[in-house]
């Protein structure tokens, strides 16, 4: 459990001070630990973490820490996809695509390999030193999040597709409709 | 300043710089709040700082960049 004390601004009230502590956690956290966090009783941690289970935005796991609550990856996948598809132009998607495609042959090239598993295995080499093993292991997190998002645009492009072929136009607009940087 | 942000899944990490571009854009001083390289794909959070006006007192620099970065 952190030691720190939380410190919210007092416009964010115990609801969201809860869905921002549990939705911001890379593992499975209980209740009690939410709680201190969010600055909620657990009482109260725990009216608002099932509500959000009940929605499908967590998912519930039990750990050695007991019952823990964790973001649900399929609602967060859905989610995003559809968030792009409406956000997004086709083109902006496709300038991504490019730029991750771009940034990851790069990364090949400086690494010389040809795969993000492969860069995995090079961190056993013998003539590496700390800081070239360290250097790596940021790389391969970013190359596997490109690959995380790029899975996500893809998916976007054809949400826009399957819909631009319904007849749908909610989704399939040939320019932002937000601000860039928005969000 | 360089705030560093707990890595993770890619979700976790982007709703953790959503939160941090929130907090920033309300930061007296702080302007061009924005996602780098790219909104879709955000590594980092930047803005450009009036120096006086964030410290509330003079300084040597008028201008800075505040960027908050994960892992």
């Amino acid at each position: 459990m952190s030691d720190k004390e939380p410190s919210w601004p007092p416009d964010v009230d115990s609801a969201e001070r809860v869905r921002h502590v549990v939705l911001t956690q890379t593992e499975p956290r209980n209740a009690g630990w939410i709680a201190t966090e969010a600055d909620v009783s657990r009482d109260t941690a725990v009216k608002y973490l099932d509500r959000m289970v009940d929605r499908g935005d967590l998912e519930v796991t039990e750990t050695a820490d007991g019952t823990c609550y964790k973001a649900d990856s399929v609602t967060q996948l859905l989610r995003e996809v559809r968030q792009l598809a409406e956000e997004q132009t086709l083109d902006e998607l496709t300038q991504e695509l490019n730029q991750i495609s771009t940034e990851i042959d790069e990364w090949k090239d400086q690494y010389s390999v040809e795969s993000v598993s492969e860069l995995r295995k090079s961190i056993g080499d013998d003539e590496l030193t700390g800081d070239d093993r360290r250097e790596r292991l940021e790389i391969i997190e970013e190359w596997e999040y490109n690959i995380e998002i790029r899975e996500s645009i893809q998916l976007a492009i054809s949400l826009k597709s399957s819909l631009s072929t319904l007849g749908s136009d909610s989704l399939v607009a040939t320019s932002s409709t937000t601000a860039p940087q928005e969000g | 300043m360089v705030v560093f942000l707990g890595g993770g899944r890619g979700f976790t990490r982007r709703e953790g710089l959503r939160r941090i571009k929130e907090r920033m854009e309300n930061v007296p001083g702080f302007t061009q709040v924005r996602y780098e390289p790219s909104r879709i794909r955000p590594r980092r959070v930047s803005a450009n700082v009036d120096v006086e006006m964030f410290l509330s007192d003079s300084f040597p620099r008028t201008e800075a960049t505040v960027t908050s970065s994960s892992p």
